[in-house]
């Protein structure tokens, strides 16, 4: 899904022109963050403790 | 006058100087340079004043409570102040009056400090010019065509521009740090969880860290001792003992090991600022630290782990609101909501998972050295309006430029330190980034008062301060 569709199917209600420049910055990030956890991200990798700085 | 607190304490104690005329003068300052720096959103005159009369009248009863005793400061307008407008930059809430004191504030009215006012900041905290739409835009003390970066830039253009002796800021992905280096101050961010953010507006859940900017490093410890401390409101902070750093007369780092990345921190750096850090890193070593290259993990992935984290929360702290007040928000952090609306909830957790990775990574560098130390930001401050800048010939979003080095060690919760080392050929501060293990405030807090020790730039000052 693209993020102008994802914006309809979720009835963001962001304006054309905004939607229009926020977009490439969407993909981008999103696209950045797929490559980082295809890479490093290890399926026994646990979530941490909601204080990051306890363990 | 001398506005650090080591200055002024002694003199309060004594009975010398009078904290309520300390405060007069200091209002008088903010009345003659607010105009040009823009500093506060809201000065607290009549709340200042009559807190320095308690003061006085409890140091003259015998009743000295700390060095904050009767000394000005300026809290950034998200810390929660009771009856007093907090609107953390937002037009939005720009009529809310909270009902009690956060627990930053509460702490410093028992350790008899003064609130001069309420600091500007860039709207919700989230961005780094602190040109805010609603309030103006906030003004670097050091050249007022200039960002004093931000989100905290109204705590630092005052604090920079003499109309205070300490202020507070909140850094959730370099909001302390990215200020502090631009304004010419010490800026510390504190391990997370060592500062109660009870009642300071939240940006992002597991990145938020609230701290201080002082003059010196000592004025700042001394602040940074009054704020920290376990809270039971706030979930995150943690009860631990302080570890008080000892500030020795003469500087030595003799016995210390300081890590200097070889990899990341000192890619695409303005010249003057990489020869001002490299200067300083040497200052470390004739001061008898060992220097020891090391390599960092790869920054550029979590700054883009940290991205989506903050991206998903910020969003989840405003969705109401920009469904229901869109029109109320700034372009740009609404822009940067509605890409948080996109972030996926399998994305959040998996960039949570991620993160650990790097505090692992640096945890096992600081087995190594006592602290690693970087520049604090990678270039000099935008001019106000400023989109673009160019590095070494290669043109770079203003805001992504400046958050390049400060953002990703915020999923570390790491302490974090940027004193002043430098001024670029325009007279636009430098500041170096100092790094600690968990909970080694002290140690940070001693390197860099031993660098203040053997150089000068905290005794630089912004032009219009010392007018």
């Amino acid at each position: 899904m693209t993020v102008k569709q994802a914006a309809q199917a979720w009835q963001f209600n962001i304006p054309e022109d905004e939607l229009d420049r926020i977009a490439p910055v969407v993909e981008d990030v999103t696209a950045a963050l797929e490559r980082v956890l295809d890479r490093d991200l290890s399926t026994t990798d646990p979530l941490p403790h909601f204080r990051p700085t306890h363990s | 006058m001398d506005l650090t607190i080591t200055e002024l304490a002694p003199k309060i104690e004594s009975g010398e100087l009078s904290p309520v005329e300390l405060t007069r003068h200091v209002l008088d300052l903010i009345e003659k340079r607010q105009p040009r720096l823009n500093a506060f959103i809201t000065v607290t005159a009549e709340h200042a004043l009559a807190q320095a009369r308690q003061a006085e009248q409890e140091i003259r009863n015998g009743h000295y409570r700390s060095k904050l005793h009767g000394i000005p400061y300026a809290a950034k307008d998200l810390f929660y102040t009771k009856g007093i407008k907090t609107t953390v930059g937002s037009k939005i809430m720009d009529d809310f009056v909270p009902d009690f004191d956060c627990a930053v504030i509460e702490k410093l009215s028992a350790a008899g400090a003064v609130m001069a006012g309420k600091a500007g900041l860039h709207e919700w905290a989230y961005g780094i010019t602190s040109n805010n739409p609603h309030y103006g835009s906030i003004r670097n003390p050091w050249g007022l065509d200039r960002i004093p970066g931000g989100s905290s830039g109204g705590s630092t253009s005052a604090l920079a521009g003499g109309l205070c002796s300490f202020s507070l800021g909140s850094d959730t992905g370099g909001s302390i740090r990215i200020p502090a280096s631009f304004c010419g101050l010490v800026g510390l961010k504190p391990t997370f969880g060592r500062v109660s953010r009870y009642g300071v507006f939240p940006l992002g859940h597991t990145l938020d860290h609230a701290g201080p900017f002082g003059l010196t490093v000592s004025d700042t410890a001394e602040v940074y001792r009054a704020m920290a401390g376990g809270d039971s409101r706030d979930e995150s902070s943690v009860h631990r003992p302080l570890t008080q750093p000892k500030f020795a007369p003469e500087p030595s780092l003799a016995g210390r090991k300081i890590g200097v990345p070889q990899n990341f921190y000192f890619g695409q750096l303005h010249p003057e600022i990489e020869a001002g850090v490299r200067k300083a890193i040497s200052v470390l070593g004739d001061l008898g630290a060992k220097l020891i290259p090391i390599t960092v993990p790869d920054i550029e992935e979590f700054n883009t782990v940290a991205r989506v984290i903050l991206l998903a929360e910020a969003t989840s702290v405003h969705e109401k609101r920009l469904r229901e007040r869109r029109g109320d928000f700034g372009a740009d952090v609404r822009a940067l909501f509605d890409q948080g609306r996109f972030v996926r909830a399998a994305d959040y957790l998996n960039a949570q998972r991620r993160r650990r990775a790097l505090l692992d990574g640096f945890n096992e560098l600081l087995s190594q050295v006592d602290a690693i130390v970087t520049p604090t930001i990678p270039v000099p401050p935008a001019k106000i309006g400023q989109d673009t800048l160019v590095v070494a010939g290669v043109e770079h979003n203003v805001r992504l430029a400046t958050t390049r080095i400060v953002r990703a060690l915020n999923l570390t919760g790491l302490p974090l330190l940027s004193v002043p080392c430098g001024l670029t050929n325009e007279n636009l501060p430098i500041g170096l980034q100092i790094i600690g293990g968990l909970w080694d405030e002290s140690g940070i807090l001693e390197i860099g008062h031993a660098y203040e020790q053997a150089t000068d730039w905290h005794t630089k000052h912004a032009p219009i301060a010392t007018e």
